[in-house]
């Protein structure tokens, strides 16, 4: 999968998990940063779970949290293979 | 004058199967199974209103639909060889509802005792359903209807989902509609997907997590325990219990978890974290966390027992409380995270580390049962005093005292209240005198309040 397909899935993922919370226009808004649309503990949880479930990637949870803040950051994480404790 | 009568409810054609034990059942079964005469108190309980009263021949064809609707009320548990459970879904069967007929002043006290009695008993989970169903009568109308739950059937959260199906389904909703509109995992679906490579990868991936944190973990938390003789003078020695009911409180964590953008939950384990190496003298503090294990929304719909135990270690949790409460949202995703697995695998690893010596102190127990759907402010106005005139309105009580339980020092428990949040707390007392409880609970409140008035402030 290249960049912006795996992009796209993770920001489906991420509305989905936002169990209608959120949408793509509003995370577009606020430059696609989950922390500024109010993203929940419980909605990260399933975002993770998501990604492994369906890209097959493990997030790692304790990550620090700047590589939760976007859609992209959390792209990132995804390439990366999920590593990304204290880098 | 009360009468003594039975119906019973007959199930055809419910999903039937039979498959392997889920990790839920299987941490539960083994917990039941070993309390023997004592399994009852893990019971669920419950003496419900019914109102407008109804017509039995309506109660019982409701409670038909609703066990049609969730597997997990019509199973039972088989142990297999050393190591196996299994779990079987009867598509078929009856199920007795025990009738009590009195007037309707009555009914609610005859209602407590019928529930008393139904829930006093052990279930035998080889043989019977987890389920069993008591009606308080008058005139042929049901004015109570009782319940009483294994736990292996449903945690708490799940319960709260089957009462809501319940209800919907008095109002005329079939369990075809309900699972169609909002699909519910089902125990033999999750035991299949626990046994696939991913389930058995998590299952490994969360016991190691589980171990890493055993090891590196305080050996002992309390550092100066209150009164060690008691230990040996009164093994049989009664915890006490105390309630903090706090208004304050509950307006606080908001405005608290608001300003540092971490959930309230964690700004509430954060500050417990914070006060318990202060008042412990251990900077490290670890806490059994349960966890629901709802992430996904058919988990969540699930009338199943899928809570488990996470491991949550805070290192220097005494240095700042805000540095605490942020460290703990991460901390707490990767502990939640590693919350699902096989309980019995576990309990042999973790034996063996204490075995050795190499076990961290894993006595601490915190259980935020809230359900994020019901808030404090629901059903009463939020309250417009300022948090300083508000904190005067905290009550301390001490509501009972528990017998000792197995690896177990201190557990503190968050519940939701009109108006205030509540927290709970049970200690040792060779460990914590009453006074060191009152700190602790009142340490938590002040924590959050102060916090939330610098917010203001600011």
């Amino acid at each position: 999968m290249d960049y912006n397909s795996l992009r796209a899935k993770i920001l489906e993922l991420a509305i989905a998990a936002g169990d209608g919370s959120v949408s793509a226009d509003e995370l577009a808004s606020v430059n696609y940063s989950l922390r500024n649309v109010g993203y929940s503990s419980l909605s990260y949880m399933r975002l993770i779970d998501s990604i492994e479930n369906e890209v097959g990637v493990y997030l790692d949870p304790e990550a620090d949290i700047e590589h939760y803040e976007t859609i992209d950051s959390v792209t990132a994480l995804v390439v990366a293979g999920g590593a990304g404790t204290g880098a | 004058m009360t009468t003594i009568e039975e119906r019973t409810i007959t199930l055809d054609s419910a999903r039937a199967g039979t498959g392997p034990a889920t990790w839920g059942q299987r941490a539960i079964w083994g917990v039941v199974t070993r309390l023997g005469d004592d399994a009852p108190r893990y019971n669920l309980r419950l003496n419900l209103p019914v109102t407008p009263p109804r017509p039995a021949s309506r109660v019982l064809a409701d409670l038909t639909e609703l066990l049609r609707m969730h597997d997990s009320l019509h199973t039972r548990l088989l142990p297999e060889g050393e190591d196996g459970l299994r779990q079987v879904v009867d598509g078929t069967g009856e199920l007795p509802a025990t009738v009590r007929v009195c007037t309707p002043v009555e009914a609610e006290a005859v209602g407590e005792a019928l529930m008393e009695e139904l829930a006093g008993r052990s279930f035998d989970h080889a043989r019977e359903w987890p389920f069993r169903v008591g009606l308080v009568e008058h005139e042929g109308m049901v004015h109570r209807l009782v319940l009483a739950a294994s736990h292996t059937a449903m945690d708490l959260w799940g319960e709260g989902r089957m009462l809501r199906d319940l209800t919907l389904i008095e109002a005329g909703e079939s369990a075809e509609a309900l699972l169609r509109a909002r699909p519910a995992v089902q125990p033999l679906d999750a035991a299949a997907l626990q046994a696939t490579p991913q389930g058995r990868r998590r299952d490994e991936a969360a016991r190691r997590y589980w171990c890493e944190r055993l090891t590196s973990g305080p050996r002992r938390i309390f550092l100066n325990p209150a009164a060690p003789d008691l230990a040996v003078t009164h093994p049989g020695r009664l915890f006490p219990n105390a309630l903090l009911r706090s208004p304050a409180l509950a307006v606080a964590v908001e405005r608290v978890a608001a300003r540092l953008g971490v959930s309230d939950a964690a700004v509430l384990l954060g500050a417990a974290s914070h006060q318990l190496a202060r008042i412990s003298g251990s900077s490290d503090v670890l806490f059994q966390v349960v966890v629901s294990n709802r992430f996904q929304p058919a988990a969540a719909e699930s009338v199943s027992t899928m809570a488990q135990e996470a491991v949550f270690l805070l290192p220097m949790a005494d240095k700042d409380f805000e540095d605490a409460v942020l460290r703990t949202r991460s901390v707490a995703f990767g502990a939640f995270r590693h919350a699902g697995y096989d309980k019995w695998a576990l309990d042999r690893q973790v034996a063996r580390l204490v075995e050795r010596g190499e076990a961290a102190d894993h006595s601490c127990w915190w259980n935020d049962t809230r359900d994020p759907g019901v808030g404090p402010f629901d059903t009463v106005e939020r309250p417009r005093a300022a948090l300083g005139e508000l904190l005067v309105r905290t009550e301390l009580s001490w509501p009972t005292d528990f017998l000792p339980r197995a690896n177990v020092s201190v557990a503190i428990d968050v519940l939701t209240a009109p108006g205030a949040l509540e927290l709970s707390m049970t200690a040792d007392p060779a460990l914590l005198s009453r006074e060191g409880m009152e700190q602790l609970l009142r340490g938590v409140e002040r924590l959050v309040v102060d916090a939330a008035m610098a917010v203001k402030d600011a």
